[in-house]
């Protein structure tokens, strides 16, 4: 066999070729890792660094789904080092209903109600994680209610456009078939086994159609609801959670009214918010009896706090929002530019408040294009020591470029932990508050 | 009847422990005052607080937080709400007392009388106020009370929201002049607060849409909502929206958006529709 002669200088350039060419994919594979980690970066600072969905295998479930993605998202926004000391806390981006903290074993959690499927979820807010805990699929939910005991109140809107509210358990077997019962239509699919299994349904009994606002003591679950009667007015009707004690205490030709119930069993009724005119507010007794609590003021919003005289109420002028506190017989102005609404008291003897207020100046008839939902505003979160006569500032989610227009504010029984809505896209946030 | 000095005694302690409940209310309503009785002798009149509340049979939507507002062509609901004193040996509850309603300085005999706590009158026309007051008296004339308000008539505020079949309306979030729509077909909602209507389907609310200049036939059914795909287009569009109302020829919206909806494409919009018709292509829904 004849070798084939290669002329030396062709040797030396097929070697520089293949050295150059291994160069070239070590410096690209360089140039890659710097591009995907430069990439991870910025989806990190986005907060999308979110590990996509998954609908199989090991961790395949709807609620490990939603335990990664919120656990990803406090962490890559706030603590990227640690999950369990973050101020804020995206718990859900999805819309949500309503939420109400809880009693477990385990310490309060957050329950809250989805919107699009009316899951309802529990949301431990030292770990940072969340879980659904129902199966049975209801669309369109508008608004939840949680008892502390986890009962729920989920309200829709019915074929005939009147809104039906179901008061709903979490079974403990499978729900039964009755007209009353919510079929449960839907049931997660996977356990982290990948085994079929089924989450409890929300079994429950519906109320008459078209209440107009409800409202529970969250220990207790007694209900007071407001529903259109033939006068074209309301009435105020109390009731048990299991249908029974009804009775109508209340009759009026004005139907734009806010009901609150707080735990202690009180019910306070507040003339509908507007910044047109002035409101009323007062406090009703179990037959029906009114109690004036704030007369005459524009733009009234109201905050009571439970077992005390003291309640913060807001104000609009043309000068915007103003905040006020009456512990005694006279009003003091908290220097505050917000609604009482965006409130809420730590529970306990103190006489402290946190507050969400908006950075920026509000608009002419800011309540009214609020609630339509085409005015949003950006809020700091106050502490308000109304004994003290102090106010701080103690958050600020723009600082990282957040930006919250907070509604329906709870506080846990221990107060240090806030959950509350976004009204700009109904997501839920946890704010954790240092005592 | 004239209350004495004894009952005096009394009602004064009762001013502390009430001084709470109307810290915001002017204390001097709690004073006596001298007035000429019937037969033209000299009697003590007690003043009456009496709050004034006031709201609208105009259209809100479902869940709506805030006030029905009275608008033209709507009526405005209102009650006197007294608050008689408790003055130990005197009883005089609300249903007792008498009410005379004035609405622009003249007495609206109809709705006037004892007991007469509530009234409905109509709103003031487009652009106009009314000064609606009430005087409230006991039947011996010794509470004596009054209140006022001044309404002045505001437009219906038609807004249009997202209608997405799972979550339902997004009444959080009002569209603006300009939007980015992640969807490529979504159903648009038009609400008109504070309209005379019952819904936003009432037969007396005439809709007329228009997509992109183009005439959109509404649907019978629904012809509050508007569905546009986008799905074969590059997704921009301008929704028109005229709404009047067939018996108040003061209510005349008329609005546009723009919008820019999920996916992209090569022309005009597929369709666009309350489920009739289709603008651009021809192709039916």
């Amino acid at each position: 066999m004849k070798n084939i002669h290669i002329p030396g200088f062709v040797r030396l350039l097929v070697g520089a070729m293949v050295i150059l060419m291994l160069g070239g994919l070590v410096g690209w594979y360089f140039y890659l890792q710097a591009q995907k980690n430069t990439i991870t970066t910025t989806d990190t600072a986005r907060g999308t660094g979110t590990i996509a969905p998954s609908f199989e295998g090991t961790t395949g479930s709807t609620q490990a789904n939603q335990a990664i993605a919120t656990q990803a998202i406090s962490t890559d926004i706030y603590h990227p080092t640690s999950t369990s000391t973050s101020v804020l806390w995206q718990v859900d981006g999805a819309p949500v209903a309503g939420m109400g903290f809880v009693h477990t074993a385990a310490g309060e959690n957050l329950n809250y109600v989805e919107r699009g499927n009316g899951y309802v979820f529990s949301a431990d807010p030292r770990i940072e994680s969340a879980v659904r805990v129902t199966g049975t699929l209801l669309p369109q939910v508008y608004e939840a209610l949680i008892a502390e005991d986890g009962s729920v109140i989920e309200r829709s809107i019915g074929a005939s456009g009147a809104i039906t509210t179901l008061l709903g358990t979490v079974s403990s077997s499978t729900p039964q078939s009755a007209s009353t019962t919510v079929t449960n239509v839907s049931r997660i699919s996977t356990n982290q086994q990948g085994v079929d299994t089924q989450l409890p349904a929300l079994s429950g009994v519906y109320l008459s159609p078209g209440i107009q606002s409800i409202v529970m003591n969250h220990t207790t679950r007694s209900l007071f609801y407001l529903t259109a009667n033939a006068q074209g007015g309301v009435d105020g009707i109390t009731q048990d959670w299991a249908g029974k004690k009804r009775s109508t205490i209340f009759s009026s030709t004005i139907r734009s009214w806010r009901p609150m119930m707080l735990d202690d069993g009180s019910i306070i009724l507040t003339e509908s918010p507007t910044s047109m005119f002035p409101g009323y507010s007062y406090r009703m007794d179990s037959k029906g009896n009114l109690t004036t609590l704030v007369r005459n003021i524009q733009g009234l919003t109201v905050l009571p706090k439970i077992g005390s005289p003291i309640l913060l109420y807001g104000a609009t002028s043309e000068n915007g929002l103003a905040l006020f506190a009456r512990s005694t017989t006279t009003a003091q102005a908290l220097g505050l530019a917000t609604t009482a609404e965006k409130c809420v008291w730590l529970p306990g003897k103190s006489e402290v408040a946190y507050c969400a207020v908006p950075s920026g100046t509000t608009p002419i008839n800011y309540l009214d294009s609020w609630y339509q939902g085409s005015v949003h505003t950006s809020d700091d979160w106050w502490k308000v020591d109304v004994f003290a006569g102090t106010a701080v500032r103690i958050y600020s989610p723009s600082s990282n470029n957040t930006s919250l227009d907070v509604r329906d504010p709870v506080i846990d029984s221990s107060g240090n932990y806030i959950a509350f809505i976004n009204a700009t896209n109904e997501s839920l946030w946890v704010l954790r508050v240092a005592q | 009847m004239t209350y004495g000095r004894g009952i005096l005694f009394a009602f004064t302690l009762l001013i502390a422990p009430m001084s709470f409940v109307y810290a915001q209310t002017d204390l001097s309503a709690f004073l006596f005052d001298s007035g000429t009785n019937s037969t033209g002798g000299i009697q003590n009149t007690i003043a009456l607080p009496i709050d004034l509340l006031v709201d609208s049979d105009s259209y809100t939507p479902p869940f709506y937080r805030g006030r029905a507002l009275p608008a033209i062509g709507t009526s405005i609901r209102l009650v006197a709400f007294a608050h008689p004193p408790t003055i130990s040996g005197v009883t005089q509850s609300a249903g007792d007392l008498i009410y005379t309603w004035k609405q622009d300085d003249r007495v609206v005999g109809n709705v006037s009388g004892q007991g007469r706590s509530s009234v409905t009158l109509p709103s003031p026309m487009l652009y106009g106020t009314s000064n609606i007051e009430v005087d409230v008296e006991s039947t011996d004339h010794i509470l004596v009370g009054s209140a006022t308000i001044s309404i002045h008539a505001t437009e219906p505020v038609v807004l249009l929201y997202e209608d997405n079949p799972l979550i339902g309306i997004a009444f959080n979030h009002a569209l603006g002049t300009s939007n980015t729509i992640a969807e490529t077909e979504t159903t648009f909602a038009a609400i008109p607060f504070f309209a005379s209507a019952l819904s936003p389907n009432d037969s007396r609310l005439q809709y007329s849409w228009m997509l992109n200049n183009n005439a959109i036939t509404p649907s019978t059914s629904d012809p509050s909502e508007l569905t546009v795909n986008a799905s074969h287009s590059n997704g921009l569009a301008t929704i028109g929206l005229s709404l009047t109302h067939t018996t108040n020829i003061f209510m005349d919206f008329q609005g546009t958006w723009s919008m820019s909806l999920g996916s992209a494409g090569s022309n005009g919009f597929s369709s666009a529709s309350n489920g009739t018709s289709d603008p651009f292509g021809g192709v039916s829904q």
